[in-house]
């Protein structure tokens, strides 16, 4: 696993159950930092010394005092880490939520892990390292839409038209040869089968009546 | 004879030119071709050469006028107005004269000082030659006004002493020019003392006090000191024809010797003329006598013709003048007016347009600080409470023991932080709107609550403002809130549609419906959609859900 970590999360006591995990999976060296500047200092030192760190655990916010930053933020930390080009894993360990952001630190920072900060972010933490570990991605189920596809969140007009074309009381055969006569496509009845299923998934839907009337409830059609 | 004492009004004209020449030849500075023009308008000798420099005078006003240099413009009028009187052409001169007076009159600088007195001295030389005494004095008499040293002064008096003098008042030419002789007692100025003692003894001298007599001899001998031969000539000019009115032959042609005496050193053979002709006065043979009386009498009747000619050629170009001026002024006013009410238009098109702009920026501006206001506090929110209250949950992981419903309502508080932070965090600068908006909506979603959105590539949101998305951000985030949090919703539809340069948004939800409690959240949404002129309704449906319509 990780020899030597590097911890930068701005409240000391919060990484206690953190390095206990760490040890635990064979870590040999944990150093703490408070501040982002701090981290980056002790970064750098490492790889002179000629000792780096084999993985960062970050968290993104870190509250402002009297202490005067150049790096006032995880996202900053690890742009600057990056902008050293040496190989490291990344984990991040926060409270932040918004999706973008989020993809953004995935895309931009190639961060391996993202561990949501609730409950149960322990457990969370202990997969995120493993994966790690095996040079695979991480991230915690509450956000993982930020990975996920975008589309599946958008209703076509033809969504529309297949639901009208239930809503009328037409089974999905005469759909299929209605939408054929209209050159609407697709138009093959598994193509409408599998369309209807998944409008079912997004609108919670258990059957085709529910759906009708959610979509009727909704205005849709 | 009386006639004869007057009999040469030509002379006198050039005594007087030659003064005002002195006191207040043009300074237009000439320059290369320009010095050319300069001396024939100044000395005019020959008709040709004068009409030329007139033309050219009469460009360059032109050429000033079309620049609206009007300065400039009366300096080429006051030229063309002087080189008329050169030539005896006085009305033009004078047309010439007032039109520049009029251009430089709202002028005050050195400059135009400078060149208001010179035409004001020029007027009251013109309007005497015109034998317009009262015209002639009111001209000198607005000339003192500007005069600025004793030089001026004096000048001034001894020109209104000759003034009256031709009027005929004696006694006030007499004590006019005593005063000016006064101002000279203190100065240095010889030539000018020697013209006032000359003109001096000559007026007392017709107004039959023999005490001129001394006078006329104090300023032949400064004229002599000075070697100032026209001067000279003049003084003995003057005692010939006293010597003359009062039938002393032998002392009338000792002075007429004598200056008959300096005409060789004269150059102007009109002096020479002047001082025959005077001689001729003397002759008693009949037939000489014959000859001066027929050639005064042709002279005069000529004069006569000239003066009559140019008095009706006066009056109808002061007539034309007037009626042009009339006409001009009519127009101008139209103009005036016309310029007026363009210029009142534009004021009041440019204040609106400004006061607009104002309140615009003034606008952007409140937005700008409420949104980094937001931010900030969603910001300490997440950062300091949310993370806080984390702290104190994953504290309480560590000890054993601790009651899972404690736990429970602190994660609960966890939440709610996390929500307060998550519904005034603003758009991040710089990334794609659209993807945002998607985390955003698709944030809330969760095992038991989907959110679709229709239409959302089909909006052009470049076109759209940042105020604008960020205020769509802002309220569908916070209407997402609402429906996970109230409405027990299984499914929220968010629909979009481009209406013009507005959009138009849906939101609608499938839950409870209840009727909205006018609480902090609605009144936000409120705001930041009234804010950019937009407007949103809230509909609530009861059993059917929240439906809430937006037009920004």
């Amino acid at each position: 696993m990780f020899k030597k970590v590097l911890i930068a999360e701005d409240l000391g006591w919060n990484t206690q159950r953190i390095e206990q995990q760490l040890l635990e999976t064979g870590a040999e060296e944990i150093v703490i930092a408070e501040y982002c500047d701090d981290a980056y200092v002790k970064y750098v030192r490492a790889i002179k010394d000629d000792a780096p760190f084999d993985l960062l655990v970050a968290d993104l916010s870190f509250k402002q005092d009297h202490r005067e930053q150049k790096l006032n933020s995880g996202d900053e930390l690890i742009a600057a880490i990056r902008g050293l080009h040496r190989p490291l894993k990344i984990i991040v360990f926060s409270m932040e939520e918004r999706l973008q952001r989020i993809r953004m630190l995935f895309d931009e920072q190639k961060i391996d892990a993202y561990v949501f900060k609730s409950r149960r972010s322990l457990e969370d933490m202990a997969e995120a390292l493993t994966a790690v570990a095996q040079h695979k991605r991480y991230i915690s189920p509450q956000v993982a839409a930020a990975l996920g596809s975008q589309k599946n969140l958008d209703i076509e007009e033809y969504d529309i038209l297949l639901l009208e074309e239930i809503a009328k009381g037409r089974s999905n055969r005469e759909i299929s040869e209605r939408f054929k006569a209209l050159t609407i496509k697709p138009h093959g009845i598994s193509s409408i089968e599998k369309r209807l299923s998944k409008l079912r998934i997004d609108f919670k839907a258990s059957n085709a009546t529910q759906l009708i009337a959610v979509v009727k409830d909704l205005g849709l059609i | 004879m009386k006639s004869n004492c007057f009999s040469s009004p030509f002379l006198m004209l050039v005594l007087l030119i030659t003064m005002g020449v002195q006191a207040q030849k043009p300074v237009e500075k000439p320059i290369d071709s320009a010095l050319y023009f300069y001396e024939i308008i100044v000395n005019p000798d020959d008709a040709q050469s004068f009409r030329k420099a007139e033309d050219y005078y009469t460009g360059m006003y032109e050429q000033s006028m079309a620049r609206s240099d009007y300065k400039k413009a009366a300096m080429y009028l006051e030229l063309i107005g002087f080189g008329k009187n050169q030539i005896g052409d006085y009305t033009a001169s004078e047309f010439n004269l007032v039109k520049s007076l009029e251009l430089i009159e709202p002028y005050t600088d050195t400059e135009a000082i400078d060149l208001k007195l010179r035409l004001y001295n020029l007027l009251g030389v013109l309007y005497k030659n015109l034998n317009n005494y009262p015209k002639s004095l009111e001209y000198y008499q607005k000339s003192l006004a500007f005069a600025n040293s004793t030089k001026d002064s004096i000048s001034f008096f001894l020109r209104v002493g000759n003034v009256l003098r031709e009027e005929g008042e004696f006694e006030r030419a007499i004590d006019t020019l005593k005063y000016a002789l006064k101002l000279t007692q203190k100065n240095e100025l010889e030539v000018l003392k020697s013209y006032i003692l000359d003109n001096l003894g000559y007026t007392q001298l017709t107004n039959g006090d023999d005490s001129g007599i001394y006078n006329l001899n104090k300023s032949v001998d400064i004229r002599k000191k000075l070697g100032n031969t026209t001067a000279l000539f003049s003084s003995y000019r003057h005692l010939t024809q006293y010597y003359i009115q009062i039938d002393d032959t032998l002392n009338a042609l000792k002075y007429v010797q004598k200056a008959l005496s300096l005409t060789p050193n004269i150059k102007d053979p009109t002096f020479e003329l002047e001082a025959l002709s005077l001689l001729a006065q003397l002759d008693d043979d009949p037939r000489i006598k014959r000859y001066n009386f027929l050639n005064d009498s042709i002279k005069e009747a000529n004069l006569a013709k000239q003066n009559k000619y140019a008095a009706l050629k006066y009056d109808v170009a002061r007539e034309q003048r007037q009626t042009k001026l009339a006409l001009d002024e009519r127009d101008r006013q139209k103009r005036l007016k016309t310029i007026y009410v363009l210029a009142l238009l534009l004021g009041v098109l440019v204040v609106m347009g400004f006061s607009i702009f104002l309140h615009l920026k003034r606008k952007q501006k409140q937005l700008e600080v409420i949104r980094k206001t937001e931010a900030s506090i969603s910001k300490k929110v997440h950062d300091g409470l949310a993370n806080d209250t984390f702290q104190v949950i994953s504290e309480l992981q560590n000890l054993e023991n601790i009651p899972d419903h404690i736990l429970n309502k602190l994660d609960k508080i966890y939440l709610e932080t996390r929500d307060i932070s998550k519904n005034h965090s603003p758009l991040i600068d710089g990334t794609n709107f659209k993807d945002q908006l998607v985390s955003r909506l698709n944030s809330y979603k969760s095992e038991n609550f989907s959110v679709i959105i229709r239409n959302l590539n089909g909006i052009n949101w470049e076109k759209f403002s940042r105020n604008k998305k960020d205020a769509i951000y802002m309220v569908l985030g916070e209407l997402m809130t609402n429906t996970r949090k109230h409405s027990q919703a299984s499914v929220a539809l968010v629909s979009f549609e481009q209406k013009g340069k507005k959009l138009a948004i849906t939101f609608k939800d499938n839950g409870l419906g209840n009727e909205i409690k006018k609480g902090n959240g609605i009144q936000n949404m409120e705001f930041r959609i009234f804010s950019l002129n937009g407007t949103i309704s809230f509909e609530p449906e009861s059993g059917k859900g929240l439906k809430v319509q937006i037009l920004v």
